[in-house]
């Protein structure tokens, strides 16, 4: 593994939610290679789900550093801190789309935000990843009206929309029925092997374990394993995929 | 004993001033961050703006103008029998000039205010922060600062100054009526009395407690909304807790107000 293809770096992390209390991670080191699906796994309550929030830069540590591309996210400007956001997708637990918007605006709302293309253009985008994930009879519901599987996949889809270069899932495909696990996990499969790096928490290894590179597991507070699946992550692998 | 107490006041105090601190930095790091920063997200900026106003301002008429009228005609009948007395009912005009313009319309307009929008602005960003929305617009890399605090803030403040003026006129015209029929004062007898009585620094005056106020409400409630961290049972203590909280704010800064322009 090259150090130029280091994305996200993570130097003796150490964390917990109230100062003085006992920490919920401790001594936290690691490095994530561009284009890597990775997948975090352990014990319920281990702080998996803080962890991904620490690295993707919505929880910004105490102790310890985390580098995204190079750039220390402690102590930068919020400006900077959401043109990183801007590079990068979070899937949330649970899904956390926006309650007064339809499944339209949820999924144009960062684009528009952004000011990434023109709204027609936007129509267009947003029009094309609702077929993808089956939902054009949702088109313009409320959340409140979907079910878990389609709330979780309009989370999915409204990552993917902004084409990040990483993103970050915290149990994708959890509680879901089969339809709906089958659609996230192929958006998931194509989304990294077009080289976006992949971080997962995940209870179900085996839907990911064709095509995973690194499996974490974070136990008593800190990492307690990492399982190499793969070795060849040179820049040229990358690119190929790209 | 009494170190005891003393501390005990002296952490009361500090709590109140590190509260104070927070709203005061939230208000002025929302206007910064937005003029400063980025020009990216301005056209759904503007858009949630204009729905804040739809809400606070617009929706509120009903309300504000029935308390208005009523308020109007409460006044000049309560005041009225005492004037005839003494024959002065000229001063009509000053009675709602100071009532109507300069204390109890930007008041009652807050309080109204208060009581609709501040709790719904508390309750929404509160239901925000439980579902992780407002997380997740970070994730987006949308400032929330920017988009959830800056668009209230502004809707509140001109909504607070358009429904206090309205308020004062609906006010106004109530007084109106009283003063025509149990008076039969004439319409521009009536008018010759009230501009008599306002000055200019009675619409300055209104106008700056309103926008105050608006700003207080709006900022306090979206303070309160982002101080919930864990569960949906935090939503209505904060909400509580933002209405007392403005309502205070509200009472102090139009007392200052009053002694700065009037004393």
């Amino acid at each position: 593994m090259k150090k130029q293809n280091i994305v996200l770096k993570v130097e003796n992390l150490n964390f917990n939610y109230t100062p003085g209390s006992s920490y919920i991670l401790s001594d936290v080191s690691l490095e994530i290679y561009k284009g890597e699906f990775i997948i975090i796994v352990g014990p319920r309550g281990e702080g998996k789900s803080t962890f991904l929030k620490i690295i993707s830069g919505l929880i910004l540590p105490e102790e310890g550093n985390v580098f995204y591309d190079g750039v220390n996210l402690k102590g930068i400007f919020k400006k900077e801190l959401m043109e990183i956001h801007q590079r990068t997708g979070f899937v949330f637990q649970d899904s956390a789309l926006i309650s007064n918007m339809n499944v339209f605006n949820n999924l144009a709302l960062p684009l528009r935000y952004h000011e990434i293309m023109p709204e027609e253009k936007i129509t267009e985008e947003v029009n094309k990843m609702i077929t993808i994930i089956n939902m054009e009879n949702h088109r313009f519901h409320l959340p409140a009206f979907l079910s878990m599987g389609q709330r979780k996949m309009v989370a999915l889809a409204r990552a993917l929309i902004t084409q990040p270069e990483t993103i970050f899932y915290d149990e994708p495909i959890a509680n879901l029925d089969d339809n709906s696990r089958n659609i996230i996990v192929k958006l998931m499969t194509e989304a990294y092997n077009k080289g976006v790096t992949s971080v997962v928490i995940t209870h179900e290894i085996d839907k990911f374990l064709g095509f995973a590179d690194r499996i974490i597991e974070i136990k008593d507070r800190t990492i307690a394993n990492i399982k190499n699946l793969k070795i060849d992550r040179s820049p040229e692998t990358i690119d190929q995929k790209r | 004993m009494s170190t005891e107490f003393l501390s005990k006041i002296g952490k009361s105090f500090l709590k109140k001033l590190d509260y104070f601190g927070g709203v005061c930095g939230l208000f002025v790091y929302a206007i910064w961050e937005t003029l400063a920063g980025s020009r990216k997200g301005r056209k759904i900026i503007r858009q949630i703006i204009k729905n804040q106003i739809l809400f606070t301002g617009y929706n509120a008429l009903p309300i504000i103008s029935i308390i208005s009228l009523l308020l109007g005609i409460v006044i000049i009948v309560q005041s009225v029998t005492q004037l005839i007395q003494i024959g002065a009912e000229n001063l009509i005009g000053q009675i709602l000039i100071i009532t109507m313009v300069r204390e109890l319309g930007p008041i009652l307009t807050a309080i109204i205010i208060t009581g609709r929008s501040g709790t719904a602005i508390a309750t929404e960003i509160g239901n925000m922060m439980v579902s992780h929305e407002v997380e997740a617009l970070e994730a987006m890399g949308i400032d929330t600062l920017k988009y959830i605090m800056f668009p209230r803030l502004i809707g509140s403040i001109i909504s607070t100054i358009c429904l206090t003026i309205y308020f004062a006129t609906v006010g106004i015209i109530g007084g109106f009526f009283v003063a025509s029929f149990q008076l039969n004062i004439p319409l521009h007898r009536f008018f010759a009395f009230l501009f008599s009585a306002m000055t200019m620094t009675d619409l300055i005056v209104s106008i700056l407690k309103s926008s105050v106020f608006g700003a207080i409400i709006a900022t306090i409630s979206v303070y309160h909304g982002f101080k919930i961290r864990l569960s949906s049972t935090e939503v209505p203590m904060a909400t509580t807790r933002a209405v007392v909280n403005s309502l205070i704010y509200v009472f102090t800064f139009n007392g200052i107000i009053t002694i700065l322009f009037y004393i």
